[in-house]
């Protein structure tokens, strides 16, 4: 990280830590759950029949059903944690990265509840390929300020994010949107997630009785997945990582920066990045606008480095198959980055025992993708 | 003689001749490989007491965007690293002996090995680092590996930098103490920061001739340069150069270069 910004993030390091074992902030991070966001969101199990269509045996799938959280997503979750900190630290403006549009929306939606000014970065790009959150973002009173270097998408988007926060870091609250870039943003992004893993830790023992076999999630960033997860990581269950597999395993085909990747240091993370030989980064590819991040959370790349979480990848073709089949089985349009887990988990179906019970991180819903469905799906 | 050394003489020279040293930042590989050797040779041969070596790299968030967009050019023409230190290499093998400083982001220092990466640089012939994203302290490995290399290592100071990390940072340095008197990217600015002078003063005074101390982002004039000399041991200038190779090529570079050198006299 650029040295103008480490007092930045000492401050917000120590402000976070003051923040999270305040009995006044945590109880207004509740209060906003409830009755904001709409937490708990519940935990839906796909219907046998569904299921015994794609080779089930008997196996059960949960869904944790974060496409209900207000906005759409589980990027909600953080948004609002984030911003009711930067009102507590007096900061006036806020400004945000997106790329899908989730997490833009996330916090312009924070930002207009809270009354603090809000720009977000989106690389014209994914303007493009996600118009209905830009708009949405406008009606919020979010300005959306377009990143045309690069490739225009998220990497993009978060390295003029950076440079802004660099130029304007007196007065400027940085509100990241995945457990990735400097620290403490991977520790307290993971923190705000963690409550869609304690709710659904608590569903599941309510509904069986135990922890579930497996918890599986997408992975772009991750912090829908070391959301889901964390809560899980001293448990039996197994931790299932799937990244965007695009369109094959070549370096810029695809967003595996876990299963194909190497180490790196972007975006004040060492972490594993999509790149090349000479450590140049490389542009991921994924048919979802929100696994195209370059890096990965550095908490997941340690837990797949250590065995405890493993990865695996969903292609493009294989999301949006699922895509289609879950909103014709289950009534639920899934978001396409959401797609991916389940894709993973359709794939072993036919290999898990019949007392086998799955949960799935559904981190968002999929209105934001009718127009890639309209272009990449034949008309029905 | 090793990188530190050298770096010293160099600041020294231009002391002795109550010149404030300029130091040109040249961008590897931009627009073409060979174009970034005429830049560099054309930066010598109007004066410049050191240069810096810029690495293109995909994510340059330090930079404005004169040298991010340069940047993506040299990259698509097969910049990076090694095409950097091709450079070196060509520099020294053409008898110039002025101090090089590779500034370059972590990430392609450390992508092959930062104790392999490093050692093939200093064998080309540089003299130092700059890593505009490594704060001092983040990376104590990188630094000894340097030290023991006889690279120098140069890191960054900013005005909301406090006077902790500012000794931190002057006790880290081994080439010279990198001001950036603004908050912000690189990149030509119509005026300079307020404080601008003041800042570089105070952090000259904290470095206490420790090393000597350079000023950088946001100039691009003589007029700039001019009033901040007697303020600093050294002047950089990146994007304004980059911005004449991109509108005039090296000869263009080369008598902005002249025109900063000659500003840099004390008067």
């Amino acid at each position: 990280m650029p040295e103008t910004l480490i007092p930045a993030l000492d401050d917000l390091e120590a402000a976070w830590n003051i923040a999270r074992r305040d009995s006044g902030y945590r109880a207004e991070l509740r209060r906003l759950h409830r009755d904001f966001i709409g937490r708990p969101t519940p935990v839906f199990a796909i219907p046998r029949a569904a299921l015994a269509e794609r080779g089930g045996r008997g196996a059960s799938v949960w869904l944790k059903r974060e496409d209900l959280a207000h906005t759409g997503a589980h990027k909600i979750n953080n948004a609002v944690g984030q911003s009711l900190l930067a009102q507590r630290m007096g900061k006036p403006r806020v400004i945000a990265e997106t790329g899908a549009g989730q997490h833009g929306v996330a916090t312009a939606t924070a930002c207009a509840l809270l009354g603090l000014e809000c720009i977000v970065y989106m690389g014209s790009t994914d303007i493009e390929r996600q118009a209905p959150n830009v708009r949405r973002m406008g009606l919020l009173g979010a300005e959306v300020r377009p990143v045309t270097t690069g490739n225009g998408t998220l990497r993009d988007a978060l390295n003029e994010a950076l440079r802004d926060w660099v130029a304007n870091v007196e007065d400027t609250f940085y509100v990241l949107g995945s457990a990735a870039g400097p620290h403490p943003y991977p520790e307290m992004v993971a923190s705000l997630q963690e409550v869609i893993g304690r709710e659904a830790r608590a569903q599941m023992m309510a509904h069986i009785g135990r922890v579930p076999d497996a918890v599986v999630a997408c992975v772009g960033g991750g912090s829908n997945a070391i959301g889901i997860m964390r809560p899980f990581i001293d448990t039996a269950a197994r931790l299932i990582g799937v990244e965007a597999g695009g369109r094959g395993d070549a370096l810029g085909d695809n967003a595996a920066s876990l299963g194909l990747g190497a180490p790196g240091v972007l975006h004040g993370a060492f972490t594993m990045l999509t790149q090349d030989a000479a450590g140049q980064v490389v542009e991921p590819h994924s048919v979802s606008a929100g696994l195209d991040y370059p890096g990965v959370g550095p908490q997941l790349a340690a837990l797949a480095e250590s065995g405890r979480l493993e990865v695996l990848r969903a292609t493009d073709a294989e999301a949006l198959e699922t895509t289609t089949w879950l909103a014709r089985t289950c009534g639920i349009i899934p978001a396409l980055e959401s797609a991916h887990a389940v894709a993973a988990v359709l794939r072993m179906l036919p290999e898990l025992p019949a007392d086998a019970h799955v949960l799935v991180n559904l981190s968002g819903r999929g209105d934001k993708d009718l127009g890639i469905l309209e272009r990449e799906l034949p008309a029905p | 003689m090793n990188g530190p050394a050298r770096i010293r003489r160099a600041f020294d020279a231009a002391a002795a001749d109550a010149r404030t040293a300029l130091i040109a930042y040249i961008l590897a590989g931009y627009p073409t490989e060979a174009d970034g050797l005429a830049a560099a040779e054309a930066a010598l041969a109007a004066g410049a007491d050191l240069l810096e070596v810029g690495v293109p790299f995909s994510d340059p968030l330090a930079d404005g965007p004169t040298i991010a967009d340069a940047g993506r050019v040299a990259l698509a023409a097969g910049g990076g690293l090694p095409s950097a230190q091709r450079l070196v290499t060509s520099l020294r093998g053409r008898g110039h002996t002025t101090p090089i400083l590779v500034m370059s982001y972590l990430n392609p220092l450390i992508a092959a090995g930062e104790g392999q990466t490093l050692r093939a640089l200093r064998t080309a012939g540089a003299d130092g680092l700059i890593v505009p994203d490594l704060p001092a302290g983040a990376s104590p490995r990188l630094e000894r590996l340097a030290a023991s290399l006889g690279l120098a290592v140069c890191f960054l100071v900013a005005p909301n930098t406090s006077r902790a990390r500012i000794e931190a940072a002057a006790n880290a340095t081994t080439g010279f103490l990198y001001v950036v008197p603004l908050l912000g990217v690189t990149g030509a600015r119509d005026t300079i920061a307020t404080g601008a002078r003041q800042l570089v003063a105070s952090v000259r005074e904290l470095a206490a001739g420790r090393v000597p101390v350079a000023a950088g982002f946001g100039l691009s004039t003589p007029a700039q340069v001019a009033a901040l000399a007697p303020a600093a041991d050294g002047l950089i200038i990146g994007s304004a150069l980059v911005a004449a190779m991109r509108d005039g090529g090296h000869q263009r570079l080369g008598a902005l270069v002249r025109s900063l050198v000659a500003a840099a006299v004390h008067r």
